[in-house]
Formats: C-alpha cells, structure tokens, sequence
C-alpha cells in the first residue's frame, strides 16, 4: 500500500478541518484528499459507488482496498506515524467496538460541529 | 602516612575495568537488537560502536569527575571505606546507563516494528481490478 486516497465531504466544516489536521501530520503512507461525489472523484474511480461516499469518509488505497466509515478512519490513523499505535489498539474487539460506536456518532452528528 | 594515592589509583583501576566490562557486554549483546532495528549489519555495527563510544564518555567522564576525595585517609579502614563510597557511585551510573541503552534499544525496534505492521481492519470492498 503505497498511497491512500481519501474522499472526503467537502461541505462539511468538521470534515474540512479533519482533512487539514490529516494533511499536516507525518505519514507512512502518503495520504491523497478528494472531494467526495465531485468530478475529480467520478474521474479517478469510475466504477465507485460514489453517492455512498458521500453518506460516509472512503478511504481507497491504491491496491484497491476500499474502507468506509469507521475502518476508513482506522486506516487513516494507520497511516499516520504517531497514530499507527492506536489504530493497531483496533485489533482489540472491545477498544473497536468502542470507537466504531463513537465515529458513527460523530459523522452523523457531523454538521452540527462547525 | 597519608593512604590517598593507593586509594585513587585502586579507585581508578576497578572503576575504568568496571566501565570496559559493562561497555563491552552491551557492544556484543546490543548488536543483536540493531541488526533487528536496521535490518543491516554494517548499519547495525555503526551505530552500535556509536553509542559505545557515547557510554565511554559519559562513564568514564564521572569516574574521573568523581575522583577527588575531602579529607586524607589515614588506615586501611578508612581506604577501604572511601573506595566502597566512590565505586558504588561509579555502579550506579553504570547501572543507569546501561537501563537507559537498553530503554533506547527497546524503543528503536518497537518503532521499527510499527513501520511495517500491516492495517488492523480488513477493507469493505475492493476496486474492480483496473482496464
């Protein structure tokens, strides 16, 4: 996995910033923003189910893994060289269950973050 | 008849074999934990004669530092006494510094460790496979 490419809900504030916080931090594995449903996404990834990125963050690898939602965001702290630790915390099934319950509530609420 | 130079140049025989001993036990059982980080046996050996000539330093730099005793020894008793004070300090540093290499080493293959973990989550779904 040598590139993530992230598509994100452009007209979301809180999405926004977390995009910016992601972009500043250090990577292992470089990280690639896009807006979700836009041109430049339909144009990447022609076979894509792209109105469901725009319900929930997809994160794509370039190998051709997709992940969505909560896992979309595992990868992404993954990625990140002072986060890895953490996302490999996931692999406990109670600490995954614990932040899959709270991203889901996060991206849902999203638009009330601003 | 004034014991101190017996007691310094003893003070300095057993405080700079203690510190060769030590250096040397990390030299040959650390290099196990670099070729682990580095992956490569010249890089490995490099830094490991890097730190070792950093543990020289320090160690050898409080033991000459440390020399110097206050008043003047007059028995074996109180030779025997100012030698136990001043070689225990020198274990003691010793001590820390070997635990802070090996902290250092512990920590350098915990992160090279993490380089190459693979993701904890398996992917939703994939790409059709590209044209």
């Amino acid at each position: 996995m040598r590139r993530l490419t992230i598509l994100y809900d452009a007209d979301c504030a809180l999405c926004r910033r977390a995009r910016a916080w992601l972009g500043r931090q250090s990577q292992y594995v470089p990280l690639v923003f896009v807006a979700a449903g836009g041109e430049e996404a339909r144009g990447l990834f022609p076979g894509l189910d792209h109105d469901a990125s725009l319900a929930e963050i997809t994160v794509i690898a370039d190998t051709g893994e997709i992940y969505r939602g909560p896992k979309a965001w595992i990868i992404c702290l993954w990625a990140l060289r002072r986060h890895r630790s953490t996302a490999l915390a996931m692999r406990t099934p109670g600490a995954w269950w614990a932040a899959e319950a709270f991203i889901r509530q996060v991206s849902k609420n999203r638009n009330r973050f601003a | 008849m004034d014991l101190i130079l017996p007691t310094y140049i003893a003070y300095l025989i057993i405080s700079i074999l203690l510190t060769v001993w030590v250096a040397r036990t990390l030299h040959r059982n650390g290099r196990v934990f670099l070729v682990d980080v580095f992956r490569r046996e010249d890089l490995a050996d490099s830094v490991n004669h890097l730190l070792v000539v950093g543990f020289y330093l320090v160690n050898l730099g409080y033991v000459t530092l440390a020399l110097k005793l206050g008043g003047e020894i007059l028995s074996s008793r109180g030779a025997v006494e100012a030698l136990s004070g001043k070689v225990g300090g020198v274990l003691l540093v010793l001590g820390f510094m070997h635990f802070f290499n090996l902290f250092v080493f512990s920590r350098m293959r915990k992160r090279a460790r993490l380089r190459h973990e693979p993701p904890p989550v398996e992917p939703d779904s994939h790409l059709a496979p590209a044209h």
